[in-house]
C-alpha cells in the first residue's frame, strides 16, 4: 500500500497557499511548461517499509525545491520550506507521522540559449510515518 | 559529473571509519558497487554514456570510503531534474537509499 496519495495531499496543504514566497505554484514532479518562476517542485526519491514493527512503517524521501530567478530567491523560500517541515508534524490521513526532517541540500543553476539563469535550492526530506 | 554521499549521519560514519573491523571494508566495497550497479540500471538512456559510467563509476577513497560518479555533464539534471519539463529521476539518490537497509544490515553481522 503506497502512502503517495495522502502524503502528496499533505504535502500541497503544508507548503501551498501563502506559506512560502511561491503561493499556490507548488507542483508534484514537474511544473508545467513554462510557468512562471518561482515555484516549488516535490518528487519521490525513495518510498520504502522498514519491516521492523508489527506496524506498517513507511520511510519516504523527498526532494522538495524551489526554483526562482535569482539564487537569494530561491534560498528565501527554501527557507521557508525548512521552516515549515523540519521536525514538524505532517497530518497524513490514515498515517502517523513519526518524523520530517531535512537531510541532503542541493543547489543548482541552470542557463538557457538565452543566457537566463534559473536557480534551484532544495533538500531530501525523510519522512516516517506508520499505522 | 554528479557525486552522491551516502551517509546516515556524520557520527555514524565517523564510528565507521574508526572502529577497528577487519570484516567492515568488505561490507563497504560491496554496498558502493551494488550503488553504482543499481544506479545504472535506473538511468535513463538515450546514448548510454550516463548508464555506462555510472557502472563504472566506483573509485577507492580509501578503505571504507568510496565515491561513486558518472562521467557526464547532464548527469546532474537528470538526476535532480530541471525548471525547463526534465523530470528527476533519483535514480542515484534512490539506489543509495534502497542499499542503506542491506548496508547497515551487514555492518551489524560484521559487526557480531
Amino acid at each position: 500500500m503506497s502512502i503517495q496519495s495522502p502524503l502528496d495531499a499533505a504535502i500541497y496543504t503544508a507548503l501551498g497557499g501563502t506559506h512560502t514566497n511561491a503561493g499556490t505554484a507548488v507542483f508534484l514532479q514537474v511544473a508545467p511548461d513554462n510557468y512562471p518562476l518561482p515555484y516549488v517542485v516535490w518528487s519521490y526519491v525513495n518510498e520504502g517499509d522498514r519491516n521492523e514493527t508489527s506496524h506498517r512503517l513507511k520511510d519516504v524521501v523527498l526532494f522538495i525545491r524551489a526554483y526562482a530567478a535569482t539564487a537569494t530567491a530561491a534560498k528565501a523560500i527554501d527557507a521557508q520550506i525548512d521552516g515549515l517541515l523540519h521536525h514538524k508534524t505532517l497530518t497524513v490521513t490514515g498515517w502517523t507521522n513519526i518524523l520530517t526532517r531535512r537531510e541532503n541540500g542541493y543547489g543548482l543553476e541552470e542557463t538557457d540559449s538565452a543566457g537566463k539563469k534559473t536557480w534551484m535550492r532544495g533538500a531530501d526530506y525523510r519522512i516516517l510515518a506508520d499505522q | 559529473m554528479i557525486s552522491f554521499n551516502m551517509k546516515s549521519d556524520i557520527k555514524l560514519t565517523q564510528w565507521i571509519n574508526s572502529v577497528n573491523n577487519d570484516k567492515l571494508p568488505d561490507v563497504v566495497k560491496k554496498h558502493a558497487f551494488n550503488v553504482a550497479a543499481n544506479s545504472a540500471k535506473e538511468a535513463p538512456v538515450d546514448t548510454g554514456l550516463l548508464k555506462n559510467t555510472l557502472a563504472d563509476g566506483v573509485e577507492k577513497v580509501d578503505e571504507r570510503n568510496y565515491t561513486i560518479s558518472d562521467a557526464t555533464d547532464y548527469g546532474v539534471f537528470q538526476e535532480l531534474g530541471t525548471s525547463r519539463g526534465v523530470s528527476a529521476k533519483h535514480f542515484l539518490g534512490g539506489a543509495a537509499e534502497r542499499e542503506a537497509e542491506p548496508f547497515f544490515s551487514d555492518v551489524r553481522k560484521a559487526l557480531g
